[in-house]
């Protein structure tokens, strides 16, 4: 077993923390700088998308990472209990976000799909989101 | 980190460090007061100082590309780093903004 659990709140600043410490742990795999760089940039959009979407920016939101590395494949959970996602495949679509105003690119699943080997969203209006992504480190 | 050059009307904007949701409204009021203030025909955005940068960064450089753009000012990238040439590659921003 080799796991690791983390709950934070919906701070801006545990964009940098829950990255730092994703890419950190899949590091003891001694994985490519290109690799860790990858895992750290999905990580960041999925934190950053459960603060600016789930919660709305309210930092009493509780944000879950949890990770396990089995047989040399990195597994990445991170889980709100925000305000879901209503229809996630069009969340999906490049450039789709409901964010106009705010200079947001619309490209958060574009990225974490790019940047990992797969990308799963679980959601519904309510009950939060979880996004699960895997990549192969080893 | 932020800094900026202006030489033969070319003004050259260096951003560097880590661009993410935390940080881009800072960066993005920096830009915003350089455009505004300085005189200069093109647009340059150096990247090589980048240590980080998501979507977020993306949001940011769009935002500044349409206003440059509504202005007539020419934009382009300067030496991303390899974390930003990802990024910029995945987002489709090379295909409206060049790389010199």
């Amino acid at each position: 077993m080799d796991t690791l659990s983390i709950k934070v709140n919906a701070l801006e600043a545990n964009e940098s923390f829950l990255r730092s410490t994703v890419g950190a742990y899949a590091s003891r795999l001694n994985p490519t700088i290109e690799i860790v760089a990858d895992i750290k940039t999905a990580v960041s959009e999925a934190v950053t998308n459960s603060i600016v979407h789930g919660y709305e920016c309210d930092p009493k939101g509780i944000i879950s990472v949890n990770c396990e590395i089995l047989n040399g494949v990195l597994t990445v959970e991170i889980s709100d209990t925000g305000k879901g996602i209503p229809d996630v495949e069009q969340a999906m679509q490049d450039f789709y976000t409901t964010l106009k105003n705010e200079e947001r690119s619309g490209l958060g699943f574009t990225i974490m799909k790019s940047f990992m080997d797969s990308l799963e969203v679980f959601s519904a209006p309510g009950e939060g989101t979880t996004v699960k992504m895997k990549k192969q480190i080893a | 980190m932020f800094d900026y050059t202006l030489k033969y009307r070319t003004l050259v904007a260096y951003i560097g460090g880590d661009i993410d949701h935390a940080n881009a409204p800072q960066i993005k009021i920096s830009l915003d007061n350089l455009i505004k203030t300085e005189s200069f025909d093109n647009f340059v955005l150096d990247l090589s100082a980048v240590t980080f940068m998501d979507s977020s960064a993306v949001g940011l450089i769009m935002g500044r590309y349409k206003t440059l753009k509504a202005m007539g000012k020419s934009v382009s990238f300067a030496r991303p780093s390899s974390v930003a040439d990802k990024v910029l590659k995945v987002s489709g921003l090379y295909t409206i903004i060049n790389k010199i």
